[in-house]
């Protein structure tokens, strides 16, 4: 592994800086997320065994919590959102001491979360020129403006 | 009838997509029947390297009592819509509906003023253009002394009221 600070390669001073690439232990082949109770049941093979060995789980934006009393058995892992999930269409992601649980594309699609408008104020009368700040009300919006879309277009 | 693609006193519904997803909504607005604007702009033509302060005269009717931090003004070149200077206000009269704001130079060219208010959005300032320029427009004599002595009388636009601000 070479590592440079400020543009200058630094000095490996054990010899020893190699990095292995290791195959992918596990595989997530399904996804179940419950909107009501917002619960989250991932299944695949060779899951985290151990609530320490899960760096992460997180889905929709949101991270998702797994009980402390929870008992894993490497083909499951159960549980739940920690804060509402964001619209759009997202996969579970699951992270270990050796990073990222593949997915498996073909059995695994991604869920799509909606999410609703409310209500809209002020919502009349509107300035013709623009410039009104507009506060939307509803439910399962984006808990930041980074790493979201959002599109709005006026039609009559 | 306005510069915009909106149409007064109309009802329009609104899309709205949020990580590439529809998002389902009741929601209708509807626009002002009018949009209030402003009359005047005092001066209109100003010096690029002089402070001054611009007084911007309102629609009488404008439906909200002036405060000064409801409102921000800013100038727009109209050669270059990137170039923005912006203003500070630093007086309102709510019995006359005037803002006076401070210019605090710029390149020197035309600019389009604008002004928005906290609640009620933009106000119309089309046709309100600020000049920003300084020109000499005669020397008199025009011959002098090699001896010097001569009292020579530039005549211009946008110079400045002491005579530190032009030096010559």
């Amino acid at each position: 592994m070479l590592v440079e600070i400020g543009n200058l390669p630094a000095v490996c001073h054990s010899m020893d800086c190699g990095f292995k690439y290791v195959p992918a232990v596990g595989e997530i082949t399904g996804v179940e997320f419950k909107a009501d109770t917002k619960v989250l049941t991932v299944t695949g093979t060779e899951l985290p065994a151990k609530l320490a060995d899960i760096q992460s789980l997180t889905f929709a934006q949101s991270p998702c919590t797994v009980a402390a009393d929870a008992t894993l058995d490497g083909k499951s892992i159960t549980c739940t959102l920690s804060r509402n999930p964001t619209c759009g269409s997202w996969s579970p992601k699951v992270t270990t001491a050796f990073g990222n649980i593949a997915i498996n594309a073909e059995s695994v699609k991604e869920i799509a979360v909606a999410c609703t408008i409310i209500s809209a104020v002020p919502d009349s009368p509107l300035n013709l020129l623009g410039s009104d700040n507009i506060t939307f009300t509803g439910t399962n919006f984006p808990h930041e403006i980074e790493g979201n879309t959002f599109e709005l277009t006026f039609e009559n | 009838m306005f510069d915009t693609k909106f149409h007064a006193n109309q009802e329009y519904g609104v899309k709205v997509v949020i990580n590439k997803q529809d998002v389902t909504n009741p929601v209708k607005f509807k626009t002002k029947t009018t949009v209030s604007g402003s009359k005047d702009l005092n001066p209109n033509s100003v010096s690029p390297v002089l402070k001054t302060d611009l007084v911007i005269q309102l629609d009488t009717e404008f439906p909200y009592t002036l405060k000064r931090e409801d409102f921000s003004v800013n100038a727009t070149s109209t050669k270059d819509a990137a170039y923005i200077r912006y203003l500070n206000v630093i007086a309102v009269d709510d019995a006359k509906k005037t803002i006076t704001a401070k210019f605090g130079g710029a390149w020197s060219g035309t600019f389009q003023m604008s002004i928005r208010h906290k609640a009620y959005g933009l106000v119309d300032t089309k046709d309100m253009i600020l000049d920003v320029s300084s020109r000499i427009t005669s020397i008199s004599p025009k011959l002098g002394s090699i001896y010097g002595g001569t009292l020579v009388t530039i005549t211009g636009t946008n110079f400045g009221t002491k005579k530190t601000d032009n030096p010559v």
